[in-house]
């Protein structure tokens, strides 16, 4: 079996001639279907929300088709495994922090801190459930004041996303919930504004040794392509 | 006469093919501008052997580590172009002062580290459409 085609998880070069194998030997592996769209920067490669739950995640394949994630084989997964439960790195860790651009919240909040559900690895599910869950957390009184107090149209941007988020379809009418989002009140998904939207994750290493991953979230309605 | 007789169903076989091995088993490929390590990081299938992770993949940031935006998010859009945009807050500063001073050309090593070991967004030439069942 030689590198050039393996199924579902191509090998890239890099667009030089003569064609070099990308080097893939670093400490920390991304899986594949994590990293921005090496193809068309404008177009992830997962589709979601962050507002919304992980299942509603979707895979946008090479021939434009939406995949749900907890497909088996179909989707990308192997062994008979979805790519949910794929290994979101290589090396597999059992604690992973991602960083967000929350803008100065992030002094407050602190990194994502990602722990598997099951075993010693984290998960491409573990990743999203964490993520979902880090921006459903309720924003606090304190908060919300703080907000506001940092720039006069803050809380009006604020109350402006949750509106949107809680109308929205997805959460709203269609599935019979809109009364009970409503009533949550403010997420810090609300500060994302509309920017919102999985553009892939990259792995930065800092001065003193550790790592970290970041996270892209972008406004799909302004993409560059 | 003979009766109808359908092909009994059987179950696929488990073959060690790349659509049964998970994506971090596949082959891989080393940095063509290092030395190979040699055989002995390499199964006798040609799989890549388990990296023993280093001491510092293992540890995680201490203190307030911020978001470090993407140097290079775009083949044609500069990275602070490209991360610019309604934010409740604004951006830190510090993540300002690295979308607008990364935007540099990055050496082969260094984005190999930074997108885990793929090609940069959107500079990939399609090699997949040749080799990708999707």
């Amino acid at each position: 079996m030689t590198n050039e085609c393996v199924g579902a998880v191509p090998q890239w070069s890099p667009g030089t001639w003569p064609l070099m194998p990308w080097p893939i030997d670093v400490p920390v592996r991304l899986a594949p279907w994590l990293i921005p769209n090496p193809l068309n920067s404008g177009l992830p490669q997962l589709e979601w929300d962050a507002s919304t739950h992980p299942s509603t995640a979707r895979r946008v394949t090479g021939a434009h088709v939406n995949l749900a994630l907890d497909i088996m084989g179909a989707a990308g997964g192997s062994r008979g495994r979805a790519i949910f439960d794929e290994p979101a790195t290589s090396p597999g860790f059992d604690r992973i922090l991602v960083l967000c651009e929350v803008g100065l919240m992030n002094r407050l909040w602190g990194p994502i801190v990602i722990e598997p559900a099951r075993g010693n690895t984290v998960t491409i599910r573990d990743l999203l459930d964490g993520i979902h869950t880090f921006f459903q957390t309720p924003l606090t009184r304190a908060e919300v004041e703080h907000i506001s107090s940092l720039g006069r149209d803050n809380y009006s941007l604020l109350v402006d996303a949750y509106m949107r988020r809680t109308t929205d379809p997805r959460v709203g009418a269609a599935t019979g919930l809109r009364d009970w989002e409503w009533r949550q009140g403010l997420r810090r998904v609300d500060c994302l504004g509309d920017r919102r939207w999985w553009w892939g994750v990259w792995v930065t290493y800092n001065s003193n040794g550790t790592w970290q991953l970041n996270l892209g979230l972008v406004n799909p309605a302004h993409r560059y392509t | 006469m003979t009766a109808n007789r359908r092909p009994q169903w059987r179950p696929p076989p488990s073959l060690p093919t790349p659509h049964h091995r998970s994506w971090n088993e596949l082959p891989g490929t080393l940095n063509a501008g290092e030395p190979s390590p040699g055989p002995a990081d390499h199964n006798e299938n040609g799989t890549l052997a388990a990296r023993t992770p280093d001491l510092v993949a293992r540890r995680s940031p201490t203190g307030t580590p911020t978001w470090a935006p993407h140097p290079l998010p775009h083949p044609s859009v500069p990275a602070a172009s490209f991360w610019s945009g309604v934010t409740v807050f604004g951006a830190d500063p510090a993540s300002l002062t690295a979308a607008t001073t990364l935007a540099q050309p990055l050496n082969p090593t260094t984005a190999a580290h930074l997108t885990g070991g793929w090609p940069l967004p959107g500079t990939s030439p399609g090699v997949h459409n040749n080799c990708s069942d999707d």
